[in-house]
């Protein structure tokens, strides 16, 4: 082996390495120290429905059923406004239309969410509740899933379309991503079978299911670690109900209020930083799930 | 199908549509002010103001981030390229993939218990490493896909000249590739300037006056939006309505120029 001298180029390429290792273990370390604190000052209480700081009880369990049913929400709405309108943009629209509307998705897809949760806020809640909100209580107040008064806009159905509109221009990038690699081929030969458009729609839906569910994963990640739009637009009250006109907690919401008061309440931020390492986990987990689908989906795209 | 396309194009429509008709007023009213003076006051009888401070941090935070994330990047993906059937290729993918899927708001607890606590006071140093913690993940993507279309024989054409590896990545790789590389830098700058949740702890919130020393705590244009929105003071929600107007007209401006860029031909 030949061997040579380290040069000023190795020296900074070892040092950036060295950064993006300190960070990762800085991550990890603080985390697990504080949720180990956490442990040993709340123990299972941890885990108690009732968040009382004056009593030193911190209970997590209602954040975090708001922010799994949060997500599972607009996770619904993202699908049902995101995959007809990737449809539309690649089959029925053409010529510079389509390069506009493919530009406005590409540059909503990073647009600061703070700016769709102060909309949310100011606007979208108050005309919600007034013409979707309030009919839909009304007319179908029988059913469990409305059967709540809707008092102010700031509820689970307002945060879970507010999300759907933030989450929607990001879904469609990846859904068209993953059209545009569908082989040339199979089309072909749908066209030459004699198939009618919408039926050769099916078929590449049928094609690219697993990556409109990564798709679906990786959007459902980014929906979890939310914090602008929820702190905003949700409510946050520790209720747990069956209706989806109820506010909401999520775990973002729960950190963003109540962090930094450790010299009045002992133990709050130790309990704040464990509920942080259990989002950290989820997340970890939904974008795990989403690349190995994709890669899969990608191995399986043979011509 | 038709109807939920529609109805999903009507709301992203009429969101931006609202922004601009409600947010447009504050802003003709204000003219160039809105650039460089103080918020208003909350017993102002009319939103006249400026964001002169929040802007000024972003700016600072984010350069300072851009800065700092570029040339770890930059070297990251550079040898991330160069030695793609050894270990440390697949090792630097995962830390990016993993630092990448850290929550925002976790970021800025750990700046904060790590940096602000220590040095007893919030600063826009902690909310620029909060902010490089975000951006590298994202740079690192950007760049390696860009690295990797490179074709090999112009890096084999520069060692076989005696090129070393440094000079390889200055004259060859970025000469190559230095529309990718610019345009990826700006759209990751208009993407950082827009986080919230990363400063929110870290940047502290001082909205009146200016803070130019890298120690003094300062704030950014979407910690003034999300402090605004939720005031009783309605002269500090229609100021919001201006402040958010101008965070989307910058955040436009440098996407629509990162796409501009024309490709080298080889």
């Amino acid at each position: 082996m030949i061997k040579r001298n380290l040069s000023v180029f190795d020296f900074f390429v070892l040092a950036s390495i060295l950064t993006i290792f300190v960070f990762l273990a800085l991550t990890g370390y603080v985390l697990i120290y504080h949720s180990a604190e956490a442990i040993k000052i709340s123990g299972i209480s941890l885990f108690n429905v009732k968040w009382d700081q004056y009593r030193g009880i911190y209970g997590l369990a209602i954040p975090l059923l708001g922010s799994l049913v949060l997500t599972m929400v607009s996770l619904f709405f993202v699908a049902i406004f995101s995959i007809p309108l990737a449809i539309l943009t690649n089959e029925y629209v053409r010529g510079r239309f389509r390069r506009v509307m493919e530009t406005f998705a590409d540059v909503s897809a990073g647009l600061p969410t703070v700016i769709y949760a102060f909309i949310g806020v100011a606007f979208l809640s108050n005309y919600l509740r007034k013409f979707v909100e309030s009919p839909l209580h009304n007319f179908l107040g029988f059913i469990p899933l409305f059967s709540c008064t809707p008092f102010s806009g700031a509820n689970l159905f307002t945060a879970s379309i507010v999300l759907s509109i933030a989450m929607t221009p990001f879904t469609i990038l990846l859904i068209r991503e993953a059209y545009s690699m569908i082989p040339k081929i199979y089309i072909d030969a749908a066209y030459s079978l004699g198939l009618f458009k919408e039926e050769v729609i099916f078929l590449k839906l049928s094609m690219i299911k697993k990556a409109i569910i990564s798709s679906l994963l990786f959007s459902a990640s980014r929906v979890l670690t939310e914090t602008t739009i929820v702190s905003l637009v949700a409510g946050g009250q520790f209720l747990v109900s069956s209706c989806l006109l109820s506010p909401v907690i999520t775990i973002p919401a729960l950190i963003v209020n109540n962090f930094g008061y450790s010299n009045i309440y002992y133990g709050i931020d130790e309990a704040l930083y464990f509920s942080a390492l259990i989002l950290f986990l989820i997340s970890m987990t939904l974008n795990i799930l989403g690349f190995i689908l994709y890669s899969r989906w990608k191995k399986s795209l043979v011509v | 199908m038709l109807i939920l396309s529609i109805i999903a194009l009507l709301l992203m429509f009429s969101v931006q549509l609202v922004l601009w008709l409600k947010g447009l007023p504050v802003l003709l009213l204000n003219g160039l002010r809105i650039l460089y003076d103080i918020p208003p006051l909350p017993s102002s009888s009319q939103p006249i103001g400026g964001l002169g401070p929040s802007l000024i941090g972003s700016l600072i935070s984010a350069g300072l981030a851009m800065l700092f994330a570029s040339i770890v990047s930059i070297l990251l993906a550079y040898v991330s390229v160069e030695l793609q059937h050894k270990r440390i290729s697949s090792v630097l993918k995962l830390t990016s993939t993993a630092l990448y899927g850290i929550p925002t708001i976790t970021v800025s607890m750990i700046v904060y218990s790590t940096i602000c606590l220590h040095m007893g006071r919030q600063s826009i140093l902690a909310g620029a490493l909060a902010l490089t913690i975000v951006a590298i993940p994202m740079e690192f993507t950007y760049f390696e896909s860009i690295f990797s279309s490179i074709p090999l024989t112009y890096k084999e054409a520069g060692y076989s000249m005696g090129l070393s590896r440094g000079q390889v990545l200055k004259k060859i790789a970025l000469g190559i590739g230095k529309a990718g590389v610019v345009s990826s830098l700006v759209a990751v700058f208009a993407r950082i300037m827009g986080e919230t949740a990363p400063m929110l702890f870290t940047i502290g919130n001082n909205f009146s006056s200016f803070a130019f020393n890298l120690f003094e705590p300062s704030s950014t244009v979407t910690t003034l939006i999300f402090a605004y929105a939720a005031s009783p003071y309605k002269v500090q929600v229609d100021f919001a309505w201006g402040a958010s107007l101008v965070l989307y007209i910058i955040y436009i401006v440098f996407s629509l120029a990162s796409k501009l860029v024309k490709e080298v031909e080889l």
